[in-house]
């Protein structure tokens, strides 16, 4: 969380001619994961063999994702 | 002005569907948890025999002689249907009082497919039922059949609605916050807001394709009701005025499978349906047949069979509902991809359990704030007015 990289600093004249930014702040992340469940979800279907090793993987990350972001807070500043 | 308004109306949506629809929800999540994994369950509890140890291309035993020893054990019942297991090698033969009792009054016969011996026996459902028995018909129509079946199918739908409103409401909430923001220390209500948020927003392809499937599921029972009502009459005219032929006088199921194998080479049969007024076709066998690649293994194909001679009568081409409805079972039991799949299934819907529970809660939360933030305007009001013109 306090290591995350500072974003460099954008002249203000270009975050207003870019307002696309906020969307992707705010659907990307849910949207990533969304195909990538779905990806998953057809892999398993449509194949076998490596696709499913593909399927468990795609549907897996969504489950990674949360993991991480729900990883116990103390361990998280002993680690730092 | 006018998005304030919308975002108020969607959330009136997701309120209302999700406290209808909750409920029910949570049941279906509870007895599906076990149900993810009923092949596994089903063999550890059955305390069959292990099968007997033959050589893979041991030839396999003649259904008729098998149908003959179910007959013989009981020789005042009627023939219902035959499952020919395709991963393990098995042959369960179910039987019932009449060719139209009541589904609960079905019971089977577990026959070797290869020495055609009997392995076991499973009572009807209404003398007996196994626990996951009951997990299936709480999942599946608590105990109420078709009712039962359109009524959850609706909470089903209500879940879909509940997701896509969620979804839209994410937006606004996640305006000011970075994916995953979880405000702790706060107060509980913010920290279970973000985590209902987050969690539903990581598993909202998951629970939409597996609440969507599972409503067409729900509707298998009028889908095929009305197949048969298009597919059977022009079948069944040529048999106008005939009786239903008594079970003794049915051709030989091992020569029907046989024309069947030779018309439908790129398919195997895994069930045969013996002929039935109420359930199926009074005059004819249907044999249920799947494709042999990943996706056509998914899609049944019936072919029907003259219940006198055997002879082939039709294949008819499955109509896209029944594809459909065949395509979304996978889709739904999740246990199409190995036990890793169903793993994720089981952590997908505990997760979808936190997701309801938690917005049960907010919703509860919500209540007592806006109840406390009323009592505490009545107070206020309540004081005199000079107190109230004091205060800063």
């Amino acid at each position: 969380m306090h290591n995350r990289p500072v974003p460099p600093p954008v002249p203000p004249e270009r975050n207003a001619m870019n307002p696309p930014s906020s969307f992707r702040k705010v659907w990307g992340a849910p949207l990533l994961l969304a195909v990538l469940t779905v990806f998953g979800l057809l892999c398993a279907l449509l194949g076998t063999g490596i696709w499913h090793w593909l399927a468990w993987i795609a549907i897996g990350i969504p489950l990674a994702v949360l993991a991480w972001y729900l990883r116990p807070r103390r361990a998280d500043r002993a680690m730092q | 002005m006018a998005a304030g308004k919308r975002i108020r109306l969607w959330f009136l949506v997701h309120k209302w569907t999700s406290l209808i629809c909750t409920v029910f929800m949570l049941l279906l999540c509870i007895t599906g948890l076990p149900l993810i994994f009923t092949h596994e369950i089903d063999d550890l509890l059955s305390g069959d025999p292990p099968y007997a140890k033959l050589p893979a291309n041991a030839p396999r035993a003649n259904l008729d002689r098998i149908i003959e020893a179910a007959r013989a054990r009981y020789p005042a019942e009627a023939m219902r249907f035959i499952f020919i297991d395709d991963e393990e090698p098995q042959v369960v033969v179910t039987m019932s009082p009449s060719t139209d009792s009541d589904p609960k009054h079905n019971h089977s016969l577990k026959f070797d497919a290869r020495t055609g011996k009997l392995i076991s026996e499973k009572p009807p459902e209404a003398q007996s039922m196994t626990f996951m028995g009951l997990m299936l018909r709480l999942h599946i129509d608590l105990f109420a059949g078709l009712a039962g079946e359109l009524f959850l199918g609706f909470m089903g739908l209500l879940l879909v609605i509940a997701i896509v409103s969620g979804v839209v409401l994410y937006g606004p909430f996640m305006k000011k916050l970075d994916f995953g923001t979880v405000r702790e220390g706060r107060s509980a209500r913010l920290k279970w807001l973000d985590l209902h948020n987050l969690l539903g927003i990581a598993t909202l392809a998951w629970a939409f394709v597996v609440g969507l499937t599972g409503v067409i599921n729900e509707l298998s029972t009028p889908m095929f009701q009305y197949w048969q009502s298009q597919t059977l009459p022009a079948l069944l005219a040529p048999y106008r005025g005939k009786p239903m032929p008594p079970q003794s006088e049915a051709a030989s199921v091992q020569g029907a499978y046989e024309s069947v194998r030779r018309a439908m080479p790129d398919s195997v049969t895994v069930s045969v349906v013996y002929p039935t007024e109420k359930f199926g076709s009074p005059q004819h066998f249907i044999f249920w047949n799947k494709g042999n690649t990943p996706l056509t293994s998914r899609l049944f194909t019936a072919a029907l069979l003259d219940a006198r001679s055997g002879a082939l009568v039709a294949i008819p081409e499955p109509p896209w509902y029944l594809k459909a409805l065949e395509v979304s079972r996978p889709l739904h039991f999740g246990d199409y991809a190995g036990t890793p799949l169903k793993i994720l299934w089981a952590v997908l819907d505990v997760i979808t359990i936190i997701v309801l529970g938690s917005g049960l809660y907010l919703w509860i939360a919500r209540r007592k704030q806006t109840g406390e933030r009323l009592a505490q305007l009545e107070r206020r009001h309540a004081q005199p007015a000079g107190a109230a013109a004091r205060a800063p």
